[in-house]
């Protein structure tokens, strides 16, 4: 189940873990990323907090954790190769994973349909 | 509502991401900033510059500018500031000598109109801002693409040179650090010349990689490195500012050269993120200087940028730390440029 936040990012809730990344929209927007600060594993993160930085060559951007979670994987990839995000933001740009989410967090979330609606 | 080149049509149909650029309405980029920047790098890509603006000037402009214009030939231009009396840097131009007496003095978009008027104050000066338009062709094939697409005969044009082929002064100059030409002509003549490149394939670049290229290259930005509240001896460019005759802002100048309050220094980060514009530069907690530009560079992999700093750190080798608002960023004092072209 894929969800999207107002702020552009994507969270794919797969039974008790989640993955998060930043929309194709995102990325379009943000356009050449060249880093990735990825958050710490372990990590115990609110729905709406601050989850780490996207930076493309003109500016940074905050991302915020779509959910409530714990940190329980990041995407080390991103390190040397950020433009993954770029080349595929919802499947190997992903960037972290989290456990002992709160599924209440989701119904404040849009799915496909309502996002796209949203983008106008 | 903003300024618009000749230009602006062509980019908005070639689906081009437009911002504001001091007032103008300018592509920050087409296909990519990073695919734009290598395309210059390692083959040829053009630049619309027609927000930059140009004046025709009769009369004695060597105590106008900081350049020596003595020694400057006919067909040859040459680069230098305008400063004010205290020593400021009020633009960065180069002037072209078009005759004994006759010139063309390029200058950046934003600072036109206060340049205009400090220049007319001195010489004779007529502003080609209605009738004149300019494009760059950058990299290494610029000279090679340009000859075979536009038919100019380039072979003889050294670099810091110009020459005229129709309506067009051609310069072999530009802000990229590569080789290329700048073509200044009236508005139709430089509408049609970028369509006959767009149709041999020459791609454009937008002002995002206009900045890598430019930052990479180790070349200031009005605005950034320079305003009227630095001067060419805080800005590390007095060999710009070096002739024997006096100029205005000299002795203001030179006085500033021997009581310097902070310097100009290239620096390039530990890691992958940026430096940006204002962010504060550090060390020991105590603020040391300012950022003026960062950025990421895609040839050579790094981030780097410009700061002023207290003159006792613009030392090779200083480290300090950029304090981005979240973290402190780990940088290490070097020399520019950080590209140099094979």
């Amino acid at each position: 189940m894929i969800r999207y936040t107002k702020e552009h990012e994507w969270v794919n809730i797969e039974g008790a873990t989640a993955t998060v990344g930043i929309s194709h929209h995102a990325q379009e927007a943000l356009g050449d990323i060249t880093f990735v600060e990825l958050p710490t594993v372990g990590k115990v993160l609110k729905a709406g907090a601050q989850l780490g930085v996207v930076e493309s060559v003109k500016a940074a951007s905050d991302i915020y954790s779509p959910i409530s979670g714990t940190v329980s994987e990041v995407n080390s990839s991103l390190d040397s190769a950020p433009e993954l995000i770029n080349q595929s933001p919802e499947a190997k740009g992903w960037i972290c994973k989290l456990t002992n989410i709160t599924a209440t967090d989701v119904s404040q979330l849009m799915d496909e349909a309502t996002y796209q609606a949203y983008l106008g | 509502m903003n300024a618009r080149t000749i230009l602006f049509d062509r980019h908005v149909t070639a689906k081009a991401r437009m911002v504001d650029f001091g007032g103008w309405d300018m592509p920050v980029q087409y296909d990519g900033i990073i695919a734009e920047h290598n395309r210059v790098r390692t083959h040829v890509g053009m630049f619309d510059t027609c927000h930059m603006d140009a004046f025709l000037i009769t009369g004695d402009l060597n105590r106008v500018v900081s350049q020596d214009l003595k020694t400057l030939a006919v067909g040859a231009c040459r680069y230098g500031f305008l400063l004010n009396d205290d020593g400021g840097i009020i633009d960065d131009q180069i002037c072209y000598r078009l005759g004994e007496d006759d010139w063309m003095m390029v200058v950046n978009a934003t600072t036109a109109p206060s340049d205009f008027a400090w220049v007319s104050k001195y010489v004779d000066a007529k502003d080609l801002r209605d009738t004149q338009s300019k494009i760059d062709v950058q990299g290494p094939n610029a000279i090679a693409e340009a000859t075979r697409i536009l038919g100019f005969d380039l072979s003889d044009l050294k670099r810091f040179r110009w020459k005229r082929s129709g309506k067009c002064i051609i310069s072999r100059t530009g802000y990229t650090g590569e080789d290329g030409i700048e073509i200044y002509a009236p508005h139709a003549t430089i509408a049609s010349i970028w369509d006959t490149l767009m149709a041999h394939g020459i791609q454009p670049c937008g002002l995002g990689a206009r900045d890598t290229l430019r930052l990479e290259a180790g070349l200031p930005l009005y605005g950034h490195e320079f305003d009227t509240t630095t001067s060419p001896a805080e800005a590390n460019t007095l060999r710009y500012a070096a002739k024997a005759d006096d100029f205005i802002g000299k002795p203001a100048m030179l006085e500033r050269a021997r009581n310097l309050t902070e310097q100009l220094v290239a620096f390039k980060l530990d890691g992958r993120q940026s430096a940006r514009n204002g962010q504060p530069v550090k060390r020991d907690e105590a603020t040391i200087g300012r950022v003026t530009s960062g950025s990421y560079c895609p040839t050579i992999a790094a981030a780097v940028g410009f700061a002023y700093v207290q003159p006792r750190y613009a030392v090779l080798g200083t480290t300090f730390s950029i304090d981005n608002g979240r973290t402190l960023l780990a940088a290490t004092v070097v020399e520019a440029p950080f590209y140099r072209k094979k």
